[in-house]
């Protein structure tokens, strides 16, 4: 079975190190990217990501601006994302779910939390057969 | 410490809790998922104004929070905690609950679930914390932000717009697309700002907590011109706050009052020039008038020698008529004449060689070039301004020119600049008048413009009183003025600095004495930037 594909975009390389380390022993497969740009050609590139995990700010396009191109792009393959932040806010969460995110992390962010999110995630999507 | 955050000792872990919860000013909601029992610690009911013994036993109702909470908050809030439970998303909401001296207090509430191996949620602890204070204080402060038709905002150094609260922006303004959380590369396409934002980054904290100034001008979809004014202020080493505000309306005035100033200036130079011009065509008119009377006098000396010489022809002049010649000659005043008259002539032509260079000046003042930056002959500038701003100067001072003849062209609105070094010369003459008052005695304003690399160097020296220190910070102010009313408008300096460093890129200084004078000193750039010089009316 192949593993599953989670794509962290993340411009801070300790950052995307620790998803990798978290989520691959727990059976997934990470890829990287270092800004929003590189991010949006991956997403469209890989056609069987589970999920990608996006940093908020990011120098260049921020988290949101890749959500929005995730929304308007609309292709069927693309993944749930999940935003990971170290501030939380009311509105930014609120517009994190208008714009159609699955899930808010709080960094720093426990590697078990991390997996139990992953799963959770998985969980909803073959649940909802897709 | 470490052992107890991250360890597995469970004593040094029930010590550090037990210090945790003593400690804590939060009110603390433990809810048993599987047997719906909730237990409150005592903060969370002192939170409220439930401490009292009386209450103890409604406060440990499993409802008591839902019941208290505002039933405006109640069902978002319970929508909340669903999303944690079910899925993926922090609990973090402010709600008002409900205290029990009456109305409401805003409570941050934050909760995290503890979950089994199968991900299935047991239990929930809530953290009630008191934000009324600052949520008090942040309704008084965005009441204070909305009132202003400014737009507002933070940006990160990564280009990140933070807590945008948008003015009002006009059709076509580029501001308008702003948006909170994306960067301003994404939603602005003028770089303007930006560049200036990641320069300001780049100085000094210091530095950039003065708030800056940048104008951008864009373009309507009528293509008429939007301005507008940011101001910039550091407000944290990763943070500036920019405050954008619409100066269109505010523009236009000032275009207009600075064309108004400019007929002002040149209706009140008209009285001096025509003073300038009536001096020597009195004079000429005297000397033409001398030279009349001269030339009768000679032509009739002239009749008299004709007639001797005709005479002559037959028989030669009589003693009588020689000596009635001599009588003439002395009574006509002839040695007098013959010396007089090519000097009356020359000082005469000296004269209306002054009268035709003040018109060629106040020609070269009056229509300097377009209103736009143009390669300009500055000591041409200069030297027609000097002289037709002659009236007022010449009673008071001696006007020293020390122009660098090998000066290039600069690129410079005349019309503009033109004012500001007569506003200059203006200045000076008013700073040497308090210094000598009446006294006959003159002082000194030198002039000189020179370059170096990248700029030309105009400066203007007076030997005038020297700008008080309480002055000095405020010169360039609009409608500041230290001169008696009638004599000055607060204008002058306010309109230089807006013609050299707004208009012209350059810059605006003076070094000042008291009772030595001031020199001001203007930089303006050689090369107009293409990017820069832009800077439409």
């Amino acid at each position: 079975m192949t593993p599953n594909k989670v794509l962290i975009i993340d411009d801070a390389e300790t950052m995307r190190r620790s998803v990798v380390d978290a989520l691959t022993p727990a059976g997934f497969s990470v890829l990287t990217a270092s800004d929003g740009f590189r991010g949006i050609a991956m997403l469209k590139e890989t056609r069987d990501l589970c999920l990608v995990i996006i940093d908020l700010n990011m120098p260049g396009m921020s988290g949101f601006g890749v959500l929005e191109w995730m929304r308007k792009d609309a292709s069927p393959h693309l993944p749930p994302a999940v935003f990971m932040t170290t501030e939380i806010s009311s509105s930014a969460l609120e517009r994190a779910k208008g714009a159609g995110a699955v899930g808010w992390l709080v960094k720093p962010c426990r590697p078990e939390q991390l997996v139990a999110v992953a799963n959770r995630i998985l969980a909803k999507r073959s649940e909802h057969g897709s | 410490m470490s052992q107890a955050f991250e360890g597995n000792d469970l004593a040094a872990k029930a010590e550090l809790l037990e210090l945790l919860l003593s400690a804590t000013q939060d009110g603390i909601v433990d809810w048993n998922l599987q047997t719906s029992e909730v237990t409150y610690n005592a903060r969370w009911k002192h939170l409220l104004g439930f401490d009292g013994a009386e209450h103890a036993e409604y406060c440990d109702q499993p409802d008591a929070w839902r019941d208290l909470m505002h039933h405006e908050d109640r069902p978002h809030t319970l929508k909340l905690i669903d999303d944690h439970l079910r899925q993926s998303w922090p609990l973090y909401t402010t709600v008002r609950m409900r205290h029990r001296h009456g109305g409401y207090r805003h409570v941050l509430v934050r909760g995290v679930a503890r979950r089994d191996a199968n991900d299935k949620p047991l239990r929930l602890v809530l953290i009630f914390s008191d934000i009324n204070e600052r949520i008090r204080g942040e309704e008084r402060q965005r009441a204070l932000v909305s009132a202003l038709p400014d737009t507002l905002f933070r940006v990160r150094s990564d280009g990140t717009i933070l807590s945008l609260k948008r003015g009002v922006e006009r059709e076509g303004s580029p501001f308008a697309a702003l948006r909170e959380g994306m960067t301003l590369a994404e939603t602005l396409t003028d770089s303007r700002l930006r560049t200036r934002l990641e320069a300001t980054f780049a100085e000094p904290r210091e530095v950039s907590e003065e708030a800056q100034t940048l104008g951008i001008t864009s373009t309507a979809s009528s293509g008429a011109p939007i301005h507008h004014d940011i101001r910039i202020v550091r407000s944290s080493e990763d943070e500036l706050v920019c405050i954008v505000r619409d100066v269109t309306d505010q523009r236009g005035l000032e275009d207009r009052l600075l064309q108004s100033q400019k007929l002002g200036a040149i209706g009140q130079l008209a009285a001096g020039v025509a003073h300038e011009i009536n001096t020597p065509m009195q004079f000429i008119g005297d000397n033409l008038h001398f030279a009349k009377t001269a030339i009768t006098d000679l032509l009739t000396l002239l009749d008299m020698f004709r007639s001797t010489v005709e005479a002559a022809v037959e028989t030669p002049p009589s003693e009588a008529r020689r000596s009635e010649l001599g009588q003439a000659e002395i009574d006509l005043d002839f040695e007098y004449t013959r010396d007089a008259l090519p000097t009356a002539i020359d000082r005469s032509l000296t004269g209306i060689e002054r009268v035709t260079s003040i018109v060629r000046a106040m020609k070269t003042f009056a229509h300097p070039g377009g209103d736009r930056l143009a390669p300009t002959d500055l000591k041409a500038l200069i030297e027609s301004t000097v002289m037709v701003a002659t009236n007022e100067w010449k009673y008071v001072a001696d006007v020293v020119l020390q122009l660098d003849q090998h000066l290039p062209p600069v690129p410079c609105i005349g019309g503009e600049l033109n004012q500001v070094v007569l506003n200059l010369i203006v200045n000076a003459s008013h700073a040497i008048a308090d210094v000598v008052g009446d006294s006959g005695d003159k002082g000194r304003i030198s002039i000189s413009a020179g370059y170096d690399a990248t700029h030309a160097v105009i400066r203007v020296q007076d030997s005038g009183t020297g700008i008080p220190e309480h002055a000095r910070a405020k010169v360039f102010e609009p409608f500041f003025t230290t001169k008696d009313v009638g004599k000055g408008t607060g204008q002058g300096l306010a309109m230089a600095y807006n013609c050299v460093v707004k208009r012209h890129k350059g810059t605006i200084d003076f070094e000042t004495e008291l009772g030595s004078g001031t020199t001001f000193v203007i930089r303006l750039p050689l090369l107009a930037d293409a990017n820069k010089s832009g800077a439409p009316l």
